[in-house]
């Protein structure tokens, strides 16, 4: 077999083109957000879903009916929210398309790809909920969707109200973080994301995201969410969002031209004055009421709270997107081409998403420490290439979900026990799902805006999980409620703060890795134990011994000392005052013996001698006492044709002769050989054969064994049966267990051949058999002599019973 | 692909799955594909990350896999194994949820292929440290394919083009590479008989019918029945791809001895466009009925012909020689009666043993008439041949090779 895994492949296939070249999003046409990779076109957008579409008939949630109570009444407010948000929205499309971006440089092709994303996705919350009949989960001819369903998975109706609910959370939080410091958990966010009050505009200002430019009451944060938890099917990634996407392109609208609105994240990153270094951590950062009151936060809530203490309400996006639009048109060319190298070595998309990010970082050092001119960019060794893998698995991480990254650190602070790392791990897995599904979202990198959503959307999902994970849920729940109560006033601009921040250098990068990898630790046992065992008892149903237990295990030393025992088959583990030691089996074998050359009884025998085999197996006893004891019932197995026996004690002898050798190795083969010629194994006397040694077949029982053999194979019965009256040592006995077969098969030979007759005395003398072991063999085929004292075959005619031999 | 993260795997694993696209989930699942380069992906405990994206049980099946892509690149092939196993069993449970459907055989087929070489590794691994006796691992790797093909022979109610038994000769196939290597050959009969009471037994893609005759024919072959190999493994040589050179050749390797005990010999121009020139001397000896020389052909490639298991088949094409010698004998003597001794001092000018007598001529002879190899009879009293007027050498290729 040829080793596994194969040769690395020559080239790893170049990217999809889509994905090496993002669209120009200047086009007229409506730019989508790009398919990810190898996804098949989306199916046709279902009939145009103008926002405020009532309920669809279909979406009855199943089982809950005391939610259903209040469907009409969030429907209205749903609506309403809708109806707010289609208004921004024509404004902020308005203001994209008064800006203009150079498309040429690929570094901001991404920017403007990832902000045609974001632009999609507020489309896509304008259109919720969606058409009766439009269902976006299950496209066309899928299976059920429920087979893929787990069992937390909420339904719309649920999710409406959990967002509703977080949103009541978010603004309580906000309230409580404006007159309050942020808690301990908080730091590590605010060493990436610098609070909006030392820094520039965040991101997602330019975006239109901010609540300057949508109004305090616009968007309301909570609603955002839903669209992501569109993503929640996980069996379907990108190809059935790419539709939802598609789907959600207001029909008549015009089309969002993302080709204005200027890259968020790098290029304000860069033309920020001050560098990003974070700012030293405030003391009263680290003391958060909650922190400072031991207060567990139910960790949806954690989550749940990373927005607060967002942006302040921001300054005109367009001063924003402008001097990002300045920042790489100024790049120096090579700067820009290292960029372009940099992605050209990404395939994938996070790994795109970890470039960016680094290379945002790169640059933005670079900006920090003299003109980006001064740098030969020619020769920087490219971001990424001298990362290890956990730092590459860190920053992917931190890249694809910010939301996780975050929600991470904050809760291996609090370290509350399972729960914790239990929904630790489940915030991971929503932003992960998503991040497959919705790839070009991923590069979300440059819209700070995303965060809140992101974040938002992990706690919700991860409560989600945590339901059908079965962990208790109603007190965490009821926490939320409270806190979300008391949290209740926040404005909701604070979306952008400290949640935004980007892992910004690599001692931060490192940092977050090692607790990350921390916590994997912690995470690991509960988790692995399910398929870890999974495993073990798929290898364990092969079980690791052929014949029933493994013994190798469990050897004892057995303390039993009676000579002769019964042989019982052990069903169970043997103890050890059951078994006897090896040298009271060395007396019981001599016992044995005795009693077999006295009295011949072959049943008493074989069992003591099984009994004494099971006594070395359990004690895991394998020498030349062993290899006797297997000899010497074979010996008599051979004289009492027991085949059974025999076998399992010659397959045995092979084994210990390989292992322990012995001086009757050749005479046990020859045996063997002979054993293969009765049960007609032609394979296995070829195997035999491949494993002897010009030597082995001058030793006389060899020999002997493959001149049987050869007669054998050829039917020349009068050298087989010359060869049987000559058989050395034992192979006369194994001979005997075929001899009336083979004689039966001459007989039929010699019947059809000669002509008219044959002398019975000759073929006695040919078949070496007496007068009586003729009669007896031919006893049921009715023979017919030619004279009466049947010493003359008539051949002719007994061709007629030739059958009944 | 060889770089590709996690999550880009298990998004597009996710992403096959959900829209059943069998082959492409089939890729991600294999280990031959450049996914298991990426270091990415060798993850000796992927569990709490595949858990998170996929559900269950998916997850176990995925899990499975990539511990295994760990192992694989460790060259821990017993791990891998039970890994692989896993996956299978795995499998296994879910393809048997897949109501009247089918989509996923192209998974099954290469996770059961992965199964059996990462299986054929291990063994190996273990033989070379001593444990176990050869061939254990890869036993166990057959009982995970039994699992998948009882859930493939199962569906029988299902429609035409969406039954899981398309799936069954796969799997056959596999089951008989792993059983004729560990020589349990018995175990491949009930195998053929569930193919061959199949409806659209012959309606299965070429190439997998090529390896199944392949193997069924080398089953008869042991069986001794010739006639059946003959047909099997000559269908198997004409439809196997021109370009599968070595398979020509593996399939020849049964084909010519099968072919000379029915009595055509190959032409040299064969042996040596697929360089099987050990058989050149046996033909040669036979066709002119040369025991002696056959001895010393058999003797000189004696480790090939038992490398390739057909010792005992070639010994047989003995007495096909005596055959072509006594032939000559007769035709020397040109009399329908001819003295036993004439063909003992034949055997002996050509050597085959020094100790031959008229008895064992005489039970050469009657083995040759038995088989109807020769027409004719022996009179014991008169210690002659009588043979028949009328072809008492019947062409070989019509002989009825009884056995």
């Amino acid at each position: 077999m040829p080793p596994l895994p194969p040769d690395p492949p020559p080239a790893p296939p170049a990217p999809p083109p889509e994905a090496a070249q993002p669209p120009l999003p200047c086009a007229p046409a409506p730019p989508l957000p790009p398919l990810p990779p190898n996804e098949p076109p989306p199916p046709p957008p279902p009939p145009g879903g103008e926002m405020g579409a009532g309920m669809p008939g279909g979406w009855q949630p199943a089982g809950t009916g005391k939610k259903n109570k209040n469907k009409k009444k969030k429907n209205k407010q749903q609506q309403q929210q809708q109806q707010q948000q289609q208004w921004q929205m024509q404004q902020q499309q308005m203001q994209w398309a008064q800006q203009e971006s150079d498309p040429s440089d690929p570094y901001e092709q991404l920017q403007q790809q990832a902000q045609q994303y974001h632009q999609q996705q507020l489309l896509q919350q304008q259109q919720w909920p969606p058409q009766p009949g439009f269902h976006p989960f299950r496209p066309q001819q899928r299976p059920p969707f429920h087979q893929f369903r787990p069992p937390g998975h909420m339904n719309m109706h649920q999710r409406m109200q959990h967002h509703q609910q977080m949103q009541q959370q978010q603004q309580q939080q906000q309230q409580q973080q404006q007159g309050e410091e942020y808690q301990q958990q908080h730091q590590q966010d605010q060493e990436q994301g610098q609070p909006p009050q030392h820094r520039g505009p965040p991101p997602q200002q330019q975006m239109g995201w901010s609540p300057h430019a949508n109004g305090p009451q616009g968007l309301r944060p909570g609603f955002r969410f839903q669209p992501m938890q569109l993503s929640r099917p996980r069996f379907q990634a990108g190809g059935q969002l790419g539709s939802f996407n598609q789907s959600v392109r207001p029909p008549g609208g015009q089309p969002p031209s993302a080709a204005a609105a200027p890259a968020p994240a790098p290029g304000p990153d860069t033309s920020q004055p001050p560098p990003q270094t974070p700012p030293p951590e405030s003391p009263g950062q680290k003391s958060s009421p909650q922190a400072l009151s031991g207060q567990p936060r139910p960790p949806s809530d954690a989550t749940a709270g990373k927005p607060m203490g967002a942006a302040p309400a921001g300054q005109p996006t367009n001063q924003a997107a402008e001097s990002a639009a300045n920042a790489s048109s100024d790049w120096p060319d090579s700067l820009k081409r290292y960029v372009t190298r940099a992605f050209e070595r990404a395939v994938s998309d996070t790994e795109k998403n970890r470039v960016q990010t680094l290379l945002r970082e790169k640059i933005t050092a670079a900006a920090a420490r003299g003109p980006l001119t001064g740098v030969d960019w020619d020769k920087e060794p490219l971001p990424g290439a001298q990362l290890s893998f956990v730092e590459r698995a860190a920053a992917a991480a931190a890249n694809q979900s910010p939301g996780r990254g975050r929600g991470r650190g904050r809760l291996g602070n609090q370290s509350t026990g399972r729960y914790f790392r239990g929904r630790l791990s489940r915030s991971r897995s929503r932003s992960r799902s998503r991040s497959r599904s919705r790839s070009p979202d991923s590069r979300s990198g440059y819209g700070r805006s995303n965060r809140g959503r992101r974040r938002r959307n992990s706690s919700s999902g991860s409560s989600r999980d945590e339901d059908h994970r079965n962990t208790p849920r109603k007190k965490n729940n009821k926490m939320e409620k409270k806190k979300g109560r008391k949290d209740a006033k926040a404005p909701f601009y604070s979306l952008g703060g400290p949640g935004g921040a980007t892992i910004s250098t690599s001692e931060q990068l490192q940092k977050r890795a090692s607790r990350f990898a921390g916590q994997r630790g912690d995470n690991k046992p509960r988790q692995r134990l399910q398929i870890q065992s999974f495993i073990q008892s798929a290898a364990s149903q092969l079980g690791e011994d052929g014949e029933g237990m493994d013994w190798s295990a469990l050897h004892i030393v057995g303390t039993c000392q009676d000579l002769e025992k019964r042989f019982l088959r052990l069903t169970a583990a043997p103890e050890a005052a059951s078994v006897r030691p090896p040298e009271v089996l060395r007396r019981s074998l001599e016992l044995v013996k005795t009693k077999w050359k006295e009295q011949q009884d072959y049943h008493n025998t074989c069992d003591q001698l099984k009994s004494i085999r099971q006594d070395l197996t359990v004690q895991g006893i394998r020498d030349e006492f062993t290899v006797h004891v297997y000899e010497t019932h074979g010996r008599i197995a051979l004289e009492k044709k027991d085949h059974t026996e025999f076998n399992q004690c010659q397959t045995q002898l092979k084994a210990l002769y390989r292992e322990v050798g012995g001086s009757n190795r050749l005479e046990f083969t020859a045996y063997r050989l002979l054993y293969f010629i009765f049960t007609r194994a032609i394979i296995d006397i070829n195997t035999t054969l491949a494993t002897l040694t010009d030597e082995d077949k001058r030793d006389p029982c060899v020999a002997h064994a493959l001149k049987v053999k050869n007669a054998w194979s050829q039917g020349n019965y009068v050298r087989f049966f010359r060869l049987y009256q000559d058989a050395p040592k034992m192979s006369g006995f194994l001979m005997d267990w075929f001899a009336d077969r083979e004689r039966k098969s001459a007989l039929k030979k010699l019947i059809k051949t000669y002509r008219p007759g044959v002398e019975v005395g000759y073929v006695c003398r040919i078949l070496a058999c007496s007068r009586e072991q003729f009669a007896t063999l031919t006893e049921p085929a009715a023979l017919v002599y030619s004279d009466p004292v049947h010493s003359q075959l008539d051949c002719k005619a007994s061709m007629a019973c030739l059958a009944a031999l | 692909m060889a770089t590709m993260s996690l999550n880009a795997y298990l998004g597009q694993v996710s992403s096959a799955w959900g829209r059943r696209r069998g082959p492409q989930a089939a890729e991600l699942l294999s280990l031959r594909h450049p996914h298991v380069m990426s270091s990415r992906l060798q993850l000796e405990h992927p569990e709490d990350h595949v858990q998170d994206v996929l559900d269950s049980p998916l997850d176990e099946l995925v899990a499975a896999h990539l511990r295994c892509v760990w192992a694989v690149s460790n060259n821990d092939y017993s791990e891998a194994h039970r890994c692989q196993s896993a996956v299978v069993s795995c499998f296994a449970k879910v393809f048997v949820t897949h109501k009247d459907d089918n989509w996923a055989l192209p998974v099954m087929n290469t996770i059961c292929l992965d199964l059996r070489r990462v299986a054929a590794a291990a063994d190996a691994e273990r033989t070379r440290a001593g444990q176990g006796h050869p061939g254990e691992v890869l036993e166990k790797a057959a009982e995970g394919l039994m699992s998948c093909f009882r859930v493939c022979a199962g569906d029988t109610r299902a429609e035409m083009d969406e039954t899981k038994r398309w799936g069954m000769l796969n799997l056959v196939n596999q089951l008989f590479k792993i059983y004729f290597r560990v020589n349990k050959l018995h175990l491949c009969k009930p195998l053929i008989r569930a193919i061959e009471s199949l409806p659209f037994k012959t309606e299965f893609s070429l190439s997998q019918l090529v390896t199944y005759r392949y193997y069924t024919g080398r089953k008869a072959m042991f069986d001794c029945d010739y006639k059946a190999a003959e047909e099997a493994l000559h269908f198997a040589f004409l439809r196997c791809h021109k370009d599968c050179q070595k398979n020509k050749r593996l399939i020849l390797i049964y084909l010519i001895p099968v072919k000379m005990l029915l009595g055509h010999m190959p032409q040299e121009s064969l042996l040596v466009k697929y360089n099987l020139l050990q058989f050149s001397e046996v033909v040669k000896a036979v066709t002119e009925g040369n025991p002696r020389r056959l001895s010393a052909a058999m003797a000189a490639h004696q480790a090939f012909f038992i490398k390739c298991g057909i010792y005992l088949i070639l010994e047989k094409l003995r007495t096909i020689t005596y055959r072509n010698l006594f032939k000559k004998v007769f035709l020397l003597t040109g009399s329908v009666q001819i003295d036993i001794s004439k063909f003992q001092a034949a055997l002996l000018a050509t050597g085959a043993d020094a100790d031959i007598d008229a008895d064992e001529t005489a039970c050469i002879l009657a083995n040759l008439i038995y088989e109807g190899r020769m027409k004719g009879y022996i009179s014991h009293a008169h210690q002659k041949l009588v043979l028949s007027k009328k072809e008492p050498f019947p062409a070989l290729s019509a002989g009825v090779a009884v056995s």
